[in-house]
């Protein structure tokens, strides 16, 4: 990829999906108009020569830790339940997950 | 007014000793919100009952001669995306308006019990994304020096808050610059901390491998106060730094004889903006004034940071921001029957905005099959240059000194092109991408148009050196007056 990434607009559906993003026809132009622009800067990173280097995921190395597998106090259920945008009774409200009919559940 | 106790060292000295009541200092701060905020929009919340409900509990514990706290009755506001029992955070999102946090972030928690006094939550580009807090879902903020100009971003409400008199000390947060380009923006003092030096627990995701909480303050050691509240380990938060706290004032002290400042000519281009370079210039004379040894150095990995930020940054944030779908919390579509990818993607589309969308959609890209190696892996190798120049350099230099930004603050609208606005970080990021420390101090004002505006010098550090940057900011600031300037909008 030393020459700039074209995205096709397909491509740009495809990612949008990926996303779980709804886009409009205008929508997805521009993104992949700022996309293309953005790619065709990131491009440098490809002239920077990284044989043998190895990945670094997260500074964090100082400090990355396991947690200790202890019970700790969980949230409180009834304030976290009561930001459900949809409910029934204790229960958070989804649409059907099998069958993939256009059902509320 | 005039001599009423404004910093946050002067006000939990004067709330201890009885001098002040912390209802006496909340009720300035309200008065200066109510007077000042409809013009600059700062605050995106103002908690006025739970804060005086707090200060009375100061001046209870001051009354009945306890102790009160090393932040006893300083109001601080919090960014929008820092969770507070029991009201929004909003992170700038309409997807998350009606969002209620169910717990504190270990910093809220902190702060309570080190007596401070919180007023309210500042308005920030959404999820912290963007450099102007143009970005944000429910208006916008402005620069207390120049209205017509940006606060800069994304911590803008907190920034334009703290320069304006709001507050004497707010919260932000830098993923690539968010709290030290408002800060040089704004003309006030912004530490980001070393990656882990306080915990994220309760602060919302955006790219946790760079996310970092950090103080806005008047001055350096109103920073290093708040510091040693709100740094050292919280098993809460895995990645949170296993290393005892900042020092507070006591690390301020020691003279700078000796200490060796690094001067990255990368960070000093001739395509700055004019009066940047000198500025810098002057910081540096300063310094060598009070016996530092300063040298030209190179950092040559400086070009590289905005491009492997914006692999990391987006691909971080495409995965986190995954969670906002509509189901558990947060906005969903009220479209009617909608199966369940539909639904995730309606409420999705609807509840975040033109920047968050475009992050995503580059996160994912790069983190999608075919284009791992050539974007993310590379990416992560790019880092690990950035990463370790750095730590060469911190073998032979103590800090490194530079512009925070390469110019001052700019005109509403004109960084349209995104890429052109994510450059305004390229001396920012590169300290996220390495997990470094950092602040921003104010450096002698410049002009445009007739406008005096504020410029930012940035001292960077190594990780776990926010005692040292901040000493260095400290001194620069006992030995010149640039902080001490006053913006036209402020109390």
């Amino acid at each position: 990829m030393s020459t700039p990434e074209q995205l096709g607009a397909a491509q740009v559906r495809h990612i949008a999906a990926l996303a779980r993003l709804e886009l409009s026809d205008q929508e997805a132009s521009e993104i992949q108009r700022d996309l293309e622009g953005i790619l065709e800067y990131v491009a440098k990173l490809t002239d920077v020569d990284v044989t043998g280097v190895e990945p670094l995921a997260s500074p964090h190395g100082h400090c990355s830790r396991l947690h200790q597998d202890q019970p700790e106090p969980p949230l409180p259920g009834a304030a976290v339940l009561q930001m459900a945008p949809a409910r029934e009774g204790d229960y958070i409200s989804v649409p059907k997950v099998l069958g993939g009919g256009p059902e509320d559940g | 007014m005039g001599d009423r106790p404004r910093t946050v060292c002067d006000i939990a000295q004067a709330v201890q000793q009885g001098e002040v009541t912390a209802t006496e200092v909340l009720e300035w701060h309200l008065r200066a919100i109510s007077r000042l905020d409809g013009d600059l929009g700062c605050f995106q919340d103002v908690r006025a009952d739970t804060a005086r409900a707090m200060a009375e509990r100061v001046d209870a514990d001051v009354r009945r001669g306890e102790q009160a706290g090393p932040l006893a009755g300083v109001p601080i506001a919090l960014k929008d995306n820092i969770m507070v029992e029991g009201e929004p955070a909003t992170c700038g999102s309409r997807i998350l308006e009606n969002f209620v946090s169910p717990y504190d972030a270990t910093v809220t928690e902190r702060l309570r019990g080190a007596g401070a006094v919180l007023l309210g939550r500042t308005r920030c580009d959404e999820f912290a994304m963007g450099s102007s807090t143009e970005h944000c879902a429910f208006g916008v903020v402005r620069n207390p020096w120049d209205p017509q100009r940006v606060p800069g971003g994304s911590s803008g409400g907190s920034a334009a808050a703290v320069a304006a008199g709001l507050v004497p000390c707010a919260l932000g947060s830098d993923t690539g610059g968010s709290i030290r380009q408002p800060a040089a923006f704004c003309g006030i003092t912004g530490l980001k901390p070393t990656g882990g030096r306080v915990s994220r627990w309760g602060l919302v995701s955006f790219a946790p491998s760079m996310d970092q909480i950090g103080p806005f303050t008047r001055t350096a050691a109103d920073a290093a106060l708040v510091m040693q509240t709100l740094s050292g380990v919280d098993a809460r938060d895995d990645t949170s730094a296993d290393a005892p706290g900042t020092a507070g004032l006591d690390a301020l002290q020691a003279p700078l004889k000796g200490l060796r400042v690094g001067v990255p000519v990368e960070h000093m281009s001739d395509d700055n903006d004019a009066g940047v370079n000198n500025a810098v210039d002057t910081a540096a004379d300063a310094l060598r004034s009070l016996g530092c040894d300063i040298k030209p150095v190179h950092l040559e990995t400086t070009d590289l940071g905005i491009a492997c930020y914006y692999v990391l940054g987006p691909a971080e944030a495409s995965s986190n921001l995954a969670r906002f779908d509509g189901i558990r919390y947060g906005r969903r579509t009220s479209r009617p029957d909608l199966a369940l990818e539909p639904l995730y993607a309606a409420s999705r589309s609807e509840g975040l905005g033109e920047e968050a969308r475009r992050r995503i959609m580059l996160g994912t890209y790069v983190l999608s099959a075919g284009y791992y190696d050539a974007y993310y892996k590379r990416a992560l190798q790019v880092r690990r240059l950035i990463h370790d120049e750095y730590q060469r350099l911190f073998t032979s230099v103590d800090v490194l000194l530079g512009p925070t930004v390469s110019a001052p603050a700019f005109r509403f609208g004109s960084h349209a092109d995104p890429m052109s606005m994510y450059l305004c970080d390229r001396y920012t990021v590169t300290a996220n991408i390495a997990g470094i420390c950092g602040v921003s101090i104010p450096g002698p004002m410049t002009e445009r148009e007739g406008v005096r505006l504020p410029l930012g010098i940035q001292i960077q550090g190594p990780v776990l050196g926010e005692d040292t940057v901040l000493r260095v900011a400290h001194h620069l600031q006992a030995a010149s007056d640039w902080h001490l300037a006053s913006p036209p909008i402020s109390d």
